[in-house]
């Protein structure tokens, strides 16, 4: 939007999701999508009628969590690399 | 369930659509979108890797290219949709005042569309040189 808007605009906005409140941000909002996409998978997985045990839940919401922020890592480590 | 003792004609019953007269339409399409939201957001994080920390020039011509602007629109609007239903699922199970839920799901509407407008919009300008 601020870059479709004007280049001034965009510096304002670049600026701020550049400052650490705006990368802290940042970072929270992958990990919320990246969580909420697993858990899709996860309900996938469900709707094959696979996995609906009491072990195989907890299991796949442990594994869920651990991955989301496993895979959080990986692509803010990636954006500090290529930045 | 004995067919004597329903009130539902038999057109309803066959029809298979429930009270809400959508059947499984939110189930599938919820589904649907989900789908399509996992493959364009892996683009959407590949796409913001390539442009993070770019001056604007740069940012403004990856964005505007034709690839990365099919991407922006698609995953704007199956995730507009997508967002709805799932605000739909949270209220009908958590809002219990009938006239609060229609609201919720009226406002629900509307800020979705205000949004998937905007988005695409910006995305559109920046393609189309605006």
């Amino acid at each position: 939007m601020a870059a479709a808007t004007s280049e001034h605009a965009f510096q304002i906005a670049d600026g701020f999701l550049g400052s650490w409140f705006g990368i802290l941000i940042l970072i929270g909002f992958a990990w919320a999508l990246i969580h909420h996409m697993l858990g899709g998978l996860r309900h996938f997985v469900w709707d094959t009628g696979r996995g609906m045990g009491k072990p195989a839940r907890d299991n796949l919401a442990i594994a869920n969590l651990v991955a989301s922020v496993v895979l959080t890592i990986i692509v803010v480590a990636i954006g500090f690399m290529v930045r | 369930m004995m067919a004597g003792n329903t009130m539902r004609t038999p057109l309803s019953r066959v029809l298979f659509l429930g009270a809400a007269h959508m059947g499984t339409t939110h189930f599938w399409r919820q589904r649907l979108t989900g789908a399509a939201n996992a493959v364009l957001g892996i683009a959407f994080i590949i796409l913001m890797l390539t442009v993070i920390g770019r001056p604007y020039a740069d940012v403004v011509a990856t964005l505007s290219s034709p690839l990365p602007a099919l991407i922006l629109v698609l995953l704007f609007i199956s995730v507009a949709i997508h967002m709805r239903i799932g605000m739909q699922v949270v209220v009908e199970d958590y809002v219990h005042s009938e006239s609060l839920k229609v609201l919720a799901l009226v406002g629900s509407t509307f800020f979705t569309v205000a949004v998937a407008a905007v988005a695409i919009f910006a995305v559109l300008k920046l393609a189309f040189g605006g």
